[in-house]
């Protein structure tokens, strides 16, 4: 499904979960900081999208530089426990042929839903990370606000990961030729 | 933020990365079934393993709802002793087909020439979810599929295929072959030749594709491709490796059902011994198609 398509499920999503936000306590003026943050895809350093619409629903996944740092993803398993999560809470895990590294939520608040499908087509999360392989939904707490002043802008995002492939590739010239 | 931090590892060192037990944790499981089934399409392989898996899903949250309203604890472990496994595994020998992985569907996929040109070598050219590159089975290959539910046994998916993999190095060992694993996938016997490849689904913890072993595959098919993506590698087969041509996967079969049984830590037993009921209907849908008596299982 296209990411505006998305965008305005969460929205009718957002709206139909009123109530969970009106037990929230939300500081004065917190609507407008979600306002100002509303469709627009930030990234974080460890290869994450969110994108956060006006409710404060923040959707995410993991970006197409990450996936393809993972290798082909395998197992997809969420933990069915806890609903209100705080930012690096593990929510479920991935299986690869190296690893089974945990799925964290990036941002504190309460679960809305969690992509039920990715376990039965992992592969999706390789093949559409930034699209169909959304992983969550989160409605995002008071401490949220100052989690996402941590999130890139796409043009900060990229220059990392050039930096990442700048310093992968002179890792490796160096394996090949130590005396560089 | 440490979301990924795993990540981070990978492109360190892999000496945080704990090692597979060397021996399956309990609970102990019944035996498992087998069944062989000859000159199945490939499409009708995928189908009928999706069919296993969606049964397994369903059976296994039966068992938990009925264990929620109040079953004890030595009802649980009586389930999985006795009836409660309803791991299958699956040998199979394919007609000949070419499966393509997802990285290579759509704006990548071969062309149609070369899709062309392969089905004209008398295979059939499938495109499907998994990633990796292009493969070849068919007749004189023994894969298997393994439908088994890792949740009870633990076994994470990375230690589920090195399982996969010592099962084949096991019975190329039956055969005098020395095999072992590469920083590639599959099985080789050194870094140029490849006798089996691996690749494995996982779904709600329940397994499903899994080997390839090539025991007198016409490795022609191969020469035809560049399968996995490898180049300046080949493929080979026992039989090739031993230069006996009495090799096929009727002989390969007793030794790797024994090597599998030896990794896993159980029995094997043929289908029609366990449940004949199922083992015809298996047999029923590989020839027709048709699933009435599967769902009635």
């Amino acid at each position: 499904m296209s990411l505006r398509t998305l965008s305005s499920r969460l929205r009718v999503a957002a709206q139909a979960n009123r109530t969970i936000k009106s037990n929230l306590i939300l500081r004065p003026g917190a609507t407008a900081w979600m306002r100002s943050y509303s469709t627009i895809k930030k990234f974080s350093k460890d290869h994450e999208w969110i994108q956060v619409t006006e409710d404060g629903v923040t959707t995410f996944g993991f970006t197409n530089y990450g996936q393809g740092k993972y290798g082909d993803i395998l197992m997809v398993e969420f933990q069915s426990a806890n609903k209100d999560v705080k930012r690096g809470d593990v929510i479920g895990f991935i299986g690869n042929l190296k690893t089974a590294p945990d799925i964290m939520a990036p941002v504190s608040g309460r679960i809305l839903r969690l992509n039920e499908s990715l376990t039965m087509t992992p592969s999706v999360l390789n093949s559409a990370p930034e699209t169909e392989g959304w992983i969550g939904q989160i409605q995002m707490g008071p401490e949220a606000e100052k989690e996402l002043e941590e999130f890139l802008e796409e043009h900060e995002y990229k220059k990392l990961c050039d930096q990442e492939d700048a310093d992968w590739r002179m890792a490796m010239d160096k394996k090949i030729d130590p005396k560089k | 933020m440490l979301s990924l931090g795993p990540l981070q590892a990978s492109t360190t060192t892999t000496s945080t990365v704990p090692t597979c037990p060397s021996q399956i944790p309990r609970p102990r499981l019944p035996p498992l079934p087998y069944i062989y089934l000859r000159n199945l399409p490939y499409h009708r392989g995928s189908d009928l393993q999706q069919f296993l898996v969606d049964r397994q899903i369903r059976l296994r949250k039966e068992r938990e709802d009925k264990r929620a309203v109040g079953a004890d604890e030595t009802q649980q472990s009586a389930d999985l002793s006795e009836e409660g496994s309803h791991d299958l595994l699956l040998i199979v020998e394919h007609t000949p087909t070419y499966t393509n992985g997802r990285r290579n569907r759509g704006a990548q996929a071969i062309s149609d020439q070369e899709a062309d040109r392969l089905k004209k070598l008398g295979a059939t050219y499938v495109e499907s979810l998994r990633g990796g590159e292009i493969t070849y089975h068919g007749p004189g290959q023994l894969v298997a599929y393994p439908i088994l539910d890792l949740k009870p046994i633990k076994l994470s998916v990375r230690c589920y295929v090195s399982y996969l993999e010592k099962a084949i190095i096991a019975t190329c060992a039956e055969w005098g072959v020395r095999a072992m694993t590469t920083e590639n996938t599959g099985v080789w016997l050194n870094d140029q030749q490849k006798i089996a490849a691996i690749g494995v689904h996982v779904q709600r913890y329940i397994t499903s594709h899994g080997l390839a072993l090539n025991c007198n595959t016409d490795l022609e098919y191969f020469n035809q491709i560049v399968a996995c993506g490898l180049s300046g590698k080949e493929t080979t087969s026992l039989s090739k490796e031993l230069g006996d041509p009495s090799i096929n996967v009727a002989t390969v079969i007793p030794m790797f059902v024994s090597g599998f049984g030896k990794v896993f830590e159980r029995s094997l037993v043929p289908l029609e011994d366990k449940d004949k009921a199922l083992e015809q209907a298996v047999r029923e849908y590989c020839q027709t198609g048709d699933f009435s008596k599967l769902k009635d299982l």
